[in-house]
């Protein structure tokens, strides 16, 4: 919060005590009360409702909600009364619970999920440290079956869902469209078993990044889809994605746990493809990419003791693709080495970047 | 206040209580609705602006002198040559005095920021008032808002019961 202002407020507090005068919000519309009152975190805005009877009829007119480090029971709460008292849908709702509770989050998301159209933000790792967060990521233990599910309900005019689950599982309804969903991030996630994302369930998927997640299979088959990242999927073992119009796919820091990495990629529109992770033309398949122009390749790393491992990897990958307008390798070169680069196209250049470490 | 320069077109403001102010287009147009007005050619001689005194007016053109973006005119050269983080802190410094006003001007201001449609002073206006509100007993916010507690005891308490995590 903003010194200046404060004092400011502070000072123009005492320049005028005990009130009095004319009541100079009574001349500002209601629609210029929303907006103020938009300003604070909903649990603020909701406290003003004492305020007087104006002020109670105001809060419900907010469009978008916001609960900020609220006891995870808060929002349910809220929701129960903006249900009541509000004629509007919810165009916007954000939520970071001060604690990991998957069934009072369950219950509000039931609450939210008929009356949002559009953006939905849940945060529930800042509850815990970041220490926590990567012992949960890196977690040797195979207990993931026994983990905490979150049931996440249908949010058929949802347009964006954004979600920091603190390695929650969130589990679908068995039927349900998610009609106006365009963009999903998963943030810190864990999955029983596999995770799909399809045409019946996700029509309108555009954009779908998933970071930091505990899941063995990912299974995409989207007409819709535009752009794929995937990143720390550290457990997993199998990747297969079908989708036509795909024009970027990221697959970052992933499969490293898996003994044998399986990935079977069908994306004939993809012009860029980043992929930073094992390769073996045995087990990943890359379909015919026509239109790709741009390529990530997996890293190099001397130093490490996978250096040669990891060069035929590099090696390997390249040796896919005949040709890219723009090719992208990370190498950190401790000692000498030599890396052969061929472009076989007379028009293509390469593009490296050398990071000395 | 803006000088007349040569090539910067003006721009004629006038307030319901009969002032006029001349202004530069481009300071006018940090008003999404006097840009519109412009844009839509409907400000060929003078620019009635309702609802909204001379003494606020004026203060608002202040506020727009100031932070219309001074990139693309010619004569820019003084600002260029500041960081844009050392001209954001310029500005931040001049919007925490130029905000130190009494709650009636305030409160006029959020008004002339919402019908003139000025994003950022909407935003100074109303955040000065929300800061208000986050630090202060409710009686004090009641007083600050001039708001006058028109409930029953017995509503009252029916209020907190409703809301009662809001309290907590």
């Amino acid at each position: 919060m903003d010194m200046e202002s404060d004092e400011a407020a502070a000072r123009s507090l005492a320049a005028v005590p005990g009130g009095g005068g004319s009541d100079f919000l009574s001349r500002l519309p209601d629609h210029l009360l929303v907006d103020i009152l938009l300003r604070l975190c909903t649990k603020d805005a909701v406290a003003t409702t004492v305020l007087s009877r104006r002020w109670r009829a105001v809060w419900p007119g907010l469009p978008h909600l916001n609960f900020d480090g609220v006891d995870p029971s808060v929002p349910a709460r809220a929701l129960a009364s903006y249900q009541d008292l509000a004629a509007f849908d919810i165009q916007r709702l954000a939520v970071s619970p001060n604690q990991v509770d998957a069934q009072e989050t369950s219950a509000w998301l039931a609450l939210a999920a008929p009356r949002l159209t559009g953006p939905l933000h849940l945060d529930i790792s800042r509850a815990l440290s970041e220490e926590a967060l990567d012992d949960l990521l890196m977690a040797d233990e195979v207990d993931d079956d026994d983990q905490e599910a979150l049931e996440f309900p249908c949010f058929v005019r949802a347009t964006e869902i954004r979600l920091d689950l603190a390695f929650l599982a969130p589990v679908l309804p068995p039927i349900g469209v998610f009609e106006a969903l365009r963009s999903i991030f998963l943030h810190n996630f864990r999955c029983q078993g596999q995770i799909i994302f399809n045409d019946m369930v996700f029509p309108s998927l555009q954009h779908l990044t998933m970071n930091r997640a505990r899941c063995l299979n990912v299974l995409i088959n989207s007409n819709a889809l535009v752009s794929v990242h995937l990143s720390y999927f550290m457990l997993l073992q199998q990747l297969a994605i079908m989708a036509p119009g795909l024009q970027q796919l990221e697959v970052l820091r992933c499969f490293y746990d898996a003994p044998i990495p399986v990935a079977n990629i069908t994306a004939e529109s993809l012009e860029v493809l980043s992929w930073d992770g094992p390769y073996d033309a045995e087990f990943v398949h890359f379909g015919e990419m026509p239109c790709l122009w741009r390529l990530r390749a997996p890293p190099i790393f001397t130093l490490r003791w996978q250096e040669f491992q990891m060069a035929q990897i590099c090696a390997r990958f390249l040796n896919r693709f005949a040709a890219v307008n723009q090719l992208e390798l990370h190498m950190s070169l401790g000692c000498a080495f030599e890396i052969e680069l061929r472009c076989d196209e007379a028009r293509s250049y390469c593009n490296m970047r050398f990071a000395h470490k | 206040m803006a000088t007349r320069e040569a090539g910067k077109k003006m721009i004629m403001l006038k307030s319901p209580d009969g002032m006029e102010f001349e202004v530069e287009e481009a300071v006018a147009m940090e008003s999404q609705t006097i840009r519109k007005m412009i844009e839509d050619d409907c400000a060929d001689t003078a620019i009635l602006i309702p609802n909204i005194n001379s003494k606020i007016l004026s203060r608002v053109i202040e506020y727009c002198n100031k932070h219309v973006p001074t990139t693309g005119a010619t004569g820019a050269a003084a600002s260029d040559t500041v960081a844009p983080a050392a001209l954001a802190e310029d500005l931040k410094i001049w919007d925490a005095e130029f905000i130190k006003v009494n709650r009636a001007t305030r409160f006029d201001l959020i008004q002339a920021a919402s019908y003139l449609n000025i994003k950022g002073l909407l935003d100074l206006t109303s955040q000065t008032t929300i800061d208000t509100i986050s630090d202060n007993s409710l009686e004090e916010i009641r007083s600050f808002l001039s708001t006058k507690n028109d409930y029953l005891p017995e509503e009252e308490q029916t209020i907190r019961r409703e809301n009662q995590w809001a309290f907590q």
